[in-house]
C-alpha cells in the first residue's frame, strides 16, 4: 500500500508546524487510541488477496514499458499490492428498466483533458446501451462532494468518480455503504474511501519515470528545477513528491528551486525566464505537464539558449513546437479516454466479472528520438497524443479534423 | 422603507410593494419557488426523493453558515473577502489536529471555533481601530490565510473522527444533522440582529457611521462583534466541511467568499450596510443550492453549466437587487 | 474641485499615500538585492517590466473604475475572452488578424457595457455585477468552445508580447507607458478626467454641477474592459496560444496593484502616479518571490501581508483620513 507511507511524511510535518494550537490538544490527545483505519470496508485486505501473482504482474508491466520507452536501466516499481475483487459481492441486476444506469462524477469540462474524460466516457456508455447520470464538478472537491451525494440520491447501479481531491472520501464511503460500488477514475483516494476498484494511470510511476530520465541522462549528477502544476492539488503534489523521492537516491543531483506552473504556459514562461536568470547553468527541468515544458521550452528559445532536457505529458502542442529542433525530452500521458475503461470495470463489477481492485492503465511514453511521429497537424494543441479515443469521437468534439 | 420609492412618485404604489418585498428578502424566493417548482414539473420523483432533499441541504450547510457570516458583516457595511480561506484553514486544521483521536475531537473543534475568532477579530481590528478598508484588509487576509493553510500542508492530510463523519451523514427524516447545525445558526443570528443591542446599533452603524456616531453608538465594540461572528461561523463551517469531506485539504474552502456575497446580494442586502433581510440571506444560499442540484438533476450539458450560473446570477441581481440610494 | 478645498491637508494626504508604497518598494528592492543578488541584472529586470507592462495595463483600467467608486473584477474575464476571440476568428493566421482584434474590441465593449448597465442602469453593487458578468463571459467561453478553448494566436501579433524596443526594453511596457501617459493626460489635463473624480468624490454633487454621473460610471467600465483586452492581447501574444488554465481564473492583481500604490476604494482619489507605483512594486515583488523559490504558501503570505501593510501605511504618518472622510461626509 502506499497510501499510508506518503501521506505519513507531511503529517509529522504538519504536526510540528502547527505547534501551537496542537500543543493544547496533545495533553488531552495522548491519553487515547487512534481510531484505526478500520472503515475501510470495500477493498481486500492482504492475506484474502486473489489471484495476487497475474495483478501483481500486470503491474508489473505498466512500469516495464515506460522503463523501455525511456529506455532506463534501473526502474523498479515501488511496491503496491493489487487484488482480485470478489465477484459476486456486487453482481446485481438494473435497478430499473432493462439496462444499468452508471452515476459518474466527473472533473466537467474545464480543460480540453475534462472534455474528453467526460465524453469518452459518454460515447462508450452509447455504445454499450447503458445510461449515464452526470454531474461535474467543474474541478472543484466541494462541488464534487455535493454531486456524490445528488447522485447516490438518484440510487444508480454503480457510480464511476474523478476524484477532485481527497475531501471526496467521506462521500464515496457513503456511497459504498448505500451498496453502490464506486470505481474511482483517472486518481486516487485513501483507502478509507472504501471504493471497490481504482483505475488509472500511476502517479508515482509518471512522477519518478521522468525523474529517473533526468538522472539517467545527467549521468547522476547535476543541477535540477521541479516545475509542478497547482500547489496544493494532490495530481501535482504526488508526481512531484515521487520526482523528489526519486532524486533523492542521487547525492550529485541537486534541487534548486521548486516552482509551480498552474499548468499554464504563460505562467511556465514567466518562470523559466526567471530560472535563466536566476540559473545559467541549469541541467535539467522536471515538469509534470506539456503546458509548462511548452512555456519552458519558448522562454530558452527566445532568450537564445538551448533547452535543457525536459519532460512533461505529451500534448500535441508541445510535439509540434519541439519539432525540427534538438529538444530533448521525455513525454508520457495521463490519458483522460481511460475513462471509458473505467466504465467497463464498473460493468464488470455488476456483472460479477473478475475485477482488481487497482486497475493501472498503460499507455504510451517516448522520447524525442522517436516523438515527431505522434504529432498531429489536424488535431487540436490540447490533445494528449497518440490518443486511443475514437476518431468520430474526436472529430464530434472538433479536436480533430475529419479526414 | 419609504425613501427608495418616494420620489419616484405615480408609479409609487406598485413599486413600493415590489421593493419592499425586495428588501425583506422575499423577492428571492420567488426565483426559489418557481425553480422548484420547474424541477417538479420536470422531474417531480427525482427532486423530491429525500436523498436528494438532503443533498440540497447538505450542500446549503457550509454556504450557509459562511453567508450567514457575510451577512452580518455586509449590514455593518464591511466586506468579508477571507470566509473562504478561512474555512480552508479551519477544516484543515480540524483533519490534522484531530488525526483519528477521539478525545480530540471536541476541543479541537472548540479551537477551531476560538481561531475563527480570532481571525476574526484580526479583522475587524484593522477595520474598525486601524480604520481600513474591509475589501483590502479582508483581501490581504484571504491571501494570508490561505498561505497559511498551504504551510500547513500542502498535500490532502490528517483524518477526522467517526464521531464527526457520523454526525455529517446523520439526518433527521430527511433533513441532515449539518443542515440543523445552519437553523440553529441562524436562529442565533436572528435573535443576535433582532433581539440585542448590539444588533441595533450593527444596522445604525452600517447605515451611517457617523450619525452611529453621534448617537452614542461606540462603533469599533460593534464592528469588532460583526467579524468575529463571520470568523466564528467560517470555523464552525470549516469543521461541518471536514467532517463532510473526512480529510483535510489545504484548497477545501476555495471560492466560498465570492458564492457567500453572492447569496447575501441576491438575497436583497444592500452591499452598502445597513439594510438587509436575513430570510433574504438564506434564500440566496437556497437558490445557489437549487442552482447546483438543477443543473445535475435536468442533465443539462456540461458546457454550458456556467452560462446558465451566470444568466441567473445576472437576473437574480439585475431584478431584485435593491437599487442604491442616489 | 472638492479635494482642492482641503488645502494643505490634502498635500499633506497625497504626499502620504505616495511615500508608503515608496518605501514598500524600497525596501523590497533592499531585500532583493540582499538575498537575491541577481535581480539587477538586465535579465531579471526584463522580466520585470514586462510584469509591469502586463499587470499595468489592466491596473490602468481598474483605476479608472476604482475612481468613479466602482470595482472590476471581470478584467480577468475580459483578457481570457480575448485570447480566444482571437485564436478562433483568426484560426492562427494573419490573415483575419484585424477581423479578430476588432471583435475582441467589441466583445470587450459589450462586457464594459453590461458591467455599466448594471451598475448604473439596476444599481447594482459593482462588485457583484461585475463578478456576475465574470462568470458569464467565462461561461459563454466555455459553452461556446465546447469547454476546451485552445488555438494559436497570429504571429503577427506576436511582437506585442514578445517584441523589445531599442533591443532591450519589452514591448507591454511600452505599451503601458504610452497607456499611462494618456491616462494621466486625460485624467488630470481635460474635462472628463474632472468629471471622473467628481463623480467618484460625491455623485450628489457633480451632478448638481451638471455632470452626468451615469455617462462616466458607463465610460470608466467600457474603457477598463478594453483596457482589459489589450492586455489580453499582449497576453494571449506573449505565449502564442490560447492559455486555458488562465480562462478560468479569477486575477486580482489589478486590484492589488491600484490599491497598493494607494488609489482608494471609496473612489475620487488616487492617480496614476498611484497605480505606476503600486505597479512596480507588485511586479518587483512577484518577480523575487519567484527568484527566491519560495514556496507557494509563503508566496500567499507575503503577498496578503504586502497588501495589508500597504494600505496600513497610507495615511499613518498623517492622520488625516479621518478629517477627510468627514468632509466627504458633510459635502
Amino acid at each position: 500500500m502506499t497510501h499510508p507511507t506518503r501521506r505519513r511524511g507531511p503529517r509529522r510535518r504538519v504536526l510540528t508546524t502547527t505547534v501551537g494550537l496542537a500543543a493544547l490538544l496533545v495533553a488531552a490527545g495522548c491519553s487515547t487510541e487512534q481510531e484505526g483505519s478500520s472503515s475501510s470496508s470495500g477493498s481486500s485486505a492482504a492475506e484474502d488477496c486473489i489471484n495476487a501473482d497475474e495483478a501483481q504482474a500486470e503491474y508489473t508491466a505498466s512500469w516495464t514499458s515506460v522503463k523501455e520507452a525511456f529506455g532506463l536501466t534501473d526502474f523498479e516499481p515501488v511496491d503496491e499490492t493489487v487484488c482480485q475483487v470478489d465477484g459476486e459481492q456486487w453482481k446485481a441486476e438494473p435497478k430499473q428498466g432493462d439496462s444499468y444506469r452508471i452515476a459518474f462524477a466527473a472533473q466537467g469540462p474545464t480543460n480540453s483533458w475534462g472534455v474528453l474524460s467526460d465524453e469518452a466516457l459518454k460515447y462508450h456508455a452509447k455504445e454499450l446501451g447503458v445510461d449515464v447520470l452526470y454531474a461535474a464538478a467543474n474541478g472543484d472537491a466541494t462541488t464534487q462532494v455535493d454531486n456524490i451525494q445528488q447522485l447516490t440520491s438518484q440510487d444508480p447501479d454503480a457510480m464511476v468518480v474523478v476524484p477532485m481531491g481527497d475531501g471526496i472520501s467521506g462521500q464515496v464511503k457513503a456511497a459504498v455503504d448505500q451498496d453502490i460500488p464506486v470505481v474511482l477514475c483517472s486518481g486516487l483516494l485513501p483507502d478509507s474511501s472504501g471504493a471497490v476498484s481504482t483505475v488509472t494511470r500511476q502517479y508515482d510511476l509518471l512522477g519518478s519515470a521522468y525523474a529517473e530520465w533526468i538522472a539517467e541522462k545527467l549521468g547522476g549528477k547535476g543541477k535540477v528545477a521541479i516545475l509542478s502544476g497547482l500547489a496544493g492539488v494532490p495530481t501535482a503534489e504526488y508526481q512531484k513528491a515521487a520526482a523528489e523521492k526519486t532524486f533523492a537516491k542521487y547525492p550529485d543531483i541537486k534541487i534548486v528551486t521548486t516552482q509551480y506552473t498552474q499548468w499554464s504556459p504563460t505562467v511556465a514562461k514567466t518562470v523559466a525566464q526567471n530560472l535563466i536568470a536566476s540559473y545559467p547553468d541549469l541541467d535539467a527541468i522536471w515538469s509534470d505537464s506539456g503546458y509548462g515544458a511548452l512555456g519552458v521550452v519558448q522562454a530558452y528559445q527566445e532568450a537564445g539558449k538551448a533547452v535543457p532536457p525536459i519532460t512533461g505529458d505529451s500534448i500535441n502542442e508541445f510535439i509540434q513546437a519541439t519539432e525540427g529542433t534538438d529538444v530533448q525530452y521525455a513525454l508520457s500521458t495521463f490519458p483522460p479516454e481511460m475513462s471509458s475503461t473505467c466504465l467497463d470495470t464498473a460493468l464488470d463489477l455488476l456483472k460479477g466479472e473478475p475485477v482488481l481492485d487497482k486497475v493501472y492503465v498503460d499507455s504510451p511514453s517516448f522520447t524525442d528520438a522517436d516523438g515527431a511521429q505522434y504529432a498531429r497537424d489536424d488535431c487540436d494543441g490540447g490533445l494528449l497524443v497518440p490518443s486511443s479515443a475514437p476518431e468520430d469521437l474526436l472529430v464530434d468534439l472538433k479536436m480533430c479534423k475529419a479526414s | 422603507m419609504t425613501s427608495v420609492a418616494a420620489p419616484r412618485g405615480s408609479r409609487a404604489p406598485r413599486l413600493a410593494a415590489f421593493s419592499g418585498l425586495v428588501r425583506r428578502g422575499g423577492a428571492v424566493w420567488v426565483i426559489v419557488l418557481a425553480l422548484v417548482l420547474a424541477l417538479t414539473f420536470a422531474r417531480g420523483t427525482g427532486f423530491w426523493n429525500s436523498g436528494n432533499i438532503a443533498a440540497v441541504l447538505a450542500g446549503a450547510a457550509v454556504l450557509g453558515l459562511v453567508a450567514l457570516g457575510q451577512h452580518v458583516v455586509v449590514l455593518g457595511g464591511g466586506i468579508d473577502l477571507s470566509v473562504g480561506s478561512m474555512v480552508t484553514l479551519t477544516s484543515l486544521l480540524t483533519a490534522v489536529l484531530v488525526d483519528g483521536y477521539p478525545i480530540r475531537t471536541v476541543p479541537v473543534i472548540v479551537a477551531m471555533v476560538v481561531l475563527g475568532a480570532a481571525m476574526g477579530l484580526l479583522n475587524g481590528s484593522l477595520v474598525s481601530v486601524a480604520r481600513l478598508p474591509p475589501f483590502i484588509v479582508t483581501l490581504g487576509m484571504l491571501y494570508l490565510v490561505s498561505g497559511v493553510a498551504l504551510t500547513v500542508s500542502a498535500t490532502p492530510a490528517g483524518r477526522v473522527t467517526a464521531a464527526l463523519t457520523d454526525f455529517s451523514r446523520a439526518t433527521l427524516g430527511p433533513v441532515p444533522a449539518p443542515f440543523l447545525v445552519l437553523v440553529a445558526a441562524v436562529a442565533a443570528v436572528w435573535l443576535l440582529l433582532a433581539r440585542t443591542p448590539w444588533g441595533r446599533h450593527l444596522y445604525a452603524v452600517g447605515g451611517d457611521q457617523h450619525a452611529a456616531r453621534a448617537a452614542g453608538v461606540r462603533v469599533r465594540p460593534v464592528l469588532l462583534g460583526a467579524y468575529v461572528t463571520s470568523g466564528v461561523l467560517a470555523g464552525l463551517a470549516g469543521v461541518l466541511l471536514a467532517a463532510r469531506s473526512a480529510i483535510g485539504s489545504p484548497t477545501a474552502g476555495s471560492g466560498l467568499e465570492l458564492s457567500a456575497i453572492t447569496a447575501v446580494v441576491i438575497g436583497g442586502t444592500s452591499l452598502l450596510g445597513g439594510r438587509g433581510s436575513l430570510l433574504g440571506t438564506v434564500g440566496g444560499v437556497a437558490l445557489l443550492a437549487l442552482i447546483t442540484n438543477a443543473i445535475t438533476l435536468l442533465q443539462l450539458p456540461s458546457t454550458w453549466t456556467d452560462l446558465v450560473r451566470g444568466l441567473i446570477i445576472i437576473a437574480a441581481v439585475a431584478v431584485f437587487v435593491v437599487r442604491r440610494p442616489r | 474641485m472638492t479635494t482642492a478645498t482641503t488645502g494643505s491637508a490634502s498635500v499633506l494626504t497625497r504626499l502620504s499615500t505616495v511615500l508608503a508604497p515608496l518605501a514598500g518598494l524600497v525596501l523590497v528592492l533592499v531585500l532583493a538585492a540582499v538575498t537575491t543578488p541577481q535581480m539587477y541584472t538586465p535579465d531579471v529586470v526584463r522580466i520585470v517590466l514586462f510584469q509591469v507592462g502586463i499587470i499595468g495595463i489592466a491596473a490602468l483600467g481598474q483605476t479608472l473604475v476604482l475612481l468613479t467608486g466602482g470595482i472590476d473584477l471581470s478584467i480577468s474575464g475580459a483578457m481570457a475572452m480575448t485570447s480566444v476571440v482571437l485564436a478562433v476568428t483568426t484560426g492562427g493566421s494573419d490573415g483575419r488578424l484585424v477581423a479578430g482584434v476588432l471583435l475582441s474590441l467589441a466583445a470587450g465593449l459589450a462586457v464594459g457595457l453590461l458591467n455599466g448597465g448594471l451598475v448604473v442602469l439596476r444599481g447594482v453593487p459593482p462588485f457583484v455585477a461585475t463578478f456576475a458578468s465574470l462568470v458569464l463571459v467565462q461561461g459563454v467561453v466555455i459553452a461556446w468552445t465546447g469547454g476546451a478553448p485552445s488555438g494559436r494566436i497570429p504571429a503577427g501579433l506576436s511582437w506585442l508580447g514578445q517584441g523589445r524596443v531599442l533591443g532591450q526594453v519589452p514591448v507591454p511596457v511600452v505599451v503601458f507607458a504610452l497607456l499611462a501617459l494618456a491616462a494621466l493626460v486625460v485624467l488630470e489635463r481635460t474635462t472628463a478626467g474632472r468629471r471622473v473624480y467628481a463623480t467618484g468624490f460625491n455623485p450628489d454633487a457633480a451632478r448638481l454641477s451638471g455632470v452626468r454621473p451615469g455617462l462616466v460610471v458607463v465610460g470608466c467600465y467600457v474603457a477598463s474592459s478594453l483596457l482589459g483586452v489589450v492586455a489580453g492581447m499582449v497576453n494571449a501574444s506573449y505565449i502564442g496560444y490560447v492559455d486555458a488554465a488562465l480562462v478560468r481564473s479569477l486575477n486580482l492583481d489589478s486590484i492589488a496593484a491600484a490599491v497598493i500604490g494607494g488609489v482608494a476604494l471609496t473612489g475620487g482619489r488616487g492617480r496614476v502616479g498611484n497605480t505606476l507605483l503600486g505597479t512596480v512594486m507588485l511586479a518587483v515583488l512577484l518577480t523575487w518571490l519567484i527568484q527566491l523559490g519560495a514556496g507557494a504558501g509563503a508566496r500567499l503570505v507575503v503577498s496578503g501581508a504586502v497588501i495589508v501593510l500597504a494600505v496600513f501605511m497610507q495615511g499613518r504618518p498623517v492622520r488625516i483620513p479621518r478629517i477627510t472622510a468627514r468632509e466627504k461626509d458633510t459635502t
